[in-house]
């Protein structure tokens, strides 16, 4: 599903935030990026949805190659990529409703239908009673939640999500943690960029490890990560 | 139902920043009111020059010896030409009488004389396209030529100076118009740039979920023209109220003017200022758009 082939990204000419980075992830797969503060997670995540071009290498999803990818076309490869931030990104001005419909407001979906899909949408999430609310009266974890309806929205093959509990307390964390694992259950491939540890612990996947931009270990490979491969 | 969509956000935008819109069109207004002070008063000005143009004349002298018949000849050659506004004929007699009025109680002087010495004249008024210099002194020279005209006369000294003073005051007009109408593109510019701004991060999240450049851009498409074409409303209302003020309670000796009153914009100059309104409206947000849209 997603494959990357010597992905290198220097910013400035001695800022390095990757530097080589050898990857596959298939399909249906779950796998969590970890390391510290700086490790390039987040440039990782954001090479994924064309939001970061890599200086160097190759990166493919679903076979296509996307490192040098036409500005006109990043849309519709966002179009198939679900992102969720720690901070949300949710229009405040926007009702809960509206913020997820937007999705399918840009597809051209009618009407009707957008109403129900947001509404399902809204459901899986447990927030349907939440659609007429504005994000700033939302809780963080429902506000991270209704980014989630965002994302899933489009039914998305692949799901990434940047320290998405990266504001949350416990509790919530293990909520939205839930609804994470059961998108995988379903078939969504996701990407999750956590410096959690105690999260890996509790909900064991792959996890592939960066420091200072060189991925360090892949659970995959070595079959038994920095946390082991318990499932 | 995209289109749809974006008029439905626009229209969400609009009352989510009631205050800056109303703030941004303030400002426009206010330097559209500028440029607008500035074209009443520049077409006031050509207005009374105009006036004065009108004044430009070509006055031909006839010989004493012509007749009602070959008079007759002149006119009717004099008036088929298009360069000719109005013509008056002024007869020998009328010419006399013209100079007894303006000598009033010396024109006793007039009475040894024992014949007019005057000639009769046509004065000519040329259309407004042909009021220039070189026209006027080959228009002479041709008239000169007749048989029936004895000297052709048209103020050659005082239209040299009037003319040149026109094209200066043309060109001042154009620079300093300029000048205004460029601080207004700025103004308007920063603006509308100023709304962009505030929804930078609006825009980013929108980018993020897969909208395309043209699909955001519409709505703010939108505001931005929405903001500069009603400013320009609001700041003719005013200039109109300004004027309508001023015109009733002002008592200028307009005749000074050779005017009648003070004229308001005509339909053409409230269309093109309504006009370059939106266009700067629409320049704006999409420079200042391209601007804020590297996500």
């Amino acid at each position: 599903m997603i494959e990357l082939y010597h992905v290198s990204k220097q910013y400035e000419r001695d800022i390095v935030a990757l530097s080589d980075i050898n990857l596959k992830i298939k399909k249906g797969e779950f796998s969590y990026i970890t390391g510290p503060s700086g490790a390039g997670k987040t440039t990782f995540l954001k090479m994924l949805f064309a939001a970061e071009r890599p200086s160097s290498g190759q990166i493919l999803i679903a076979g296509r190659n996307i490192s040098r990818i036409k500005p006109r076309d990043i849309p519709y490869l966002r179009r198939q990529i679900g992102v969720v931030f720690q901070d949300f990104k949710l229009i405040n001005h926007w009702t809960v409703f509206q913020n997820v419909a937007f999705v399918l407001e840009i597809l051209g979906t009618q009407r009707k239908d957008i109403r129900r899909t947001v509404l399902q949408t809204l459901k899986r999430v447990q927030l349907h009673h939440r659609a007429d609310s504005y994000p700033q009266k939302c809780s963080g974890g429902e506000q991270q939640r209704v980014a989630i309806a965002r994302a899933l929205i489009n039914q998305p093959q692949i799901l990434l999500a940047d320290e998405p509990t990266g504001n949350l307390d416990p509790e919530i964390t293990d909520e939205i943690m839930k609804l994470f694992v059961e998108i995988n259950d379903r078939g969504t491939t996701v990407l999750f960029a956590t410096h959690d540890r105690n999260l890996i612990k509790v909900y064991p996947k792959r996890v592939i490890s960066l420091k200072s931009g060189w991925l360090i270990s892949d659970s995959e490979e070595t079959g038994s990560g920095e946390f082991g491969r318990l499932s | 139902m995209k289109l749809g969509f974006a008029f439905r956000l626009f229209l969400q935008n609009l009352r989510a920043s009631r205050n800056l819109n109303i703030l941004s069109i303030g400002i426009i207004t206010f330097s559209f009111l500028i440029l607008g002070l500035f074209m009443l008063a520049s077409r006031n000005l050509e207005l009374v020059v105009e006036k004065w143009g009108e004044q430009i004349q070509v006055v031909i002298f006839l010989k004493d010896t012509v007749k009602e018949p070959e008079l007759k000849n002149i006119e009717q050659k004099l008036k088929g030409r298009p360069e000719i506004k109005a013509m008056v004929y002024v007869s020998k007699d009328q010419a006399i009488g013209r100079l007894r009025n303006i000598l009033q109680d010396k024109a006793k002087v007039l009475e040894g004389m024992d014949r007019n010495p005057l000639p009769a004249s046509i004065e000519i008024q040329l259309d407004k396209k042909y009021r220039n210099l070189g026209f006027i002194e080959g228009f002479a020279r041709e008239l000169a030529g007749w048989p029936e005209i004895e000297q052709v006369f048209y103020g050659q000294n005082w239209l040299k100076n009037f003319l040149s003073l026109y094209r200066i005051f043309r060109a001042l007009t154009y620079a300093i118009g300029g000048l205004i109408f460029l601080a207004s593109a700025f103004i308007v510019y920063n603006t509308v740039k100023l709304t962009v701004y505030s929804r930078r991060e609006e825009i980013g999240i929108m980018k993020l979920v897969g909208a395309t450049d043209g699909f955001i851009r519409i709505p703010f498409l939108l505001e931005g023209v929405t903001q500069a074409v009603s400013a320009s409303v609001l700041a003719l209302f005013l200039l109109w109220v300004l004027w309508f003020v001023f015109h009733r309670t002002v008592q200028i000796p307009f005749q000074l003017f050779a005017l009648s009153g003070i004229s308001f914009l005509d339909t053409g100059q409230v269309l093109s200022l309504i006009g370059a309104a939106a266009l700067l409206g629409i320049l704006g947000s999409m420079v200042s758009f391209q601007e804020f849209l590297r996500v």
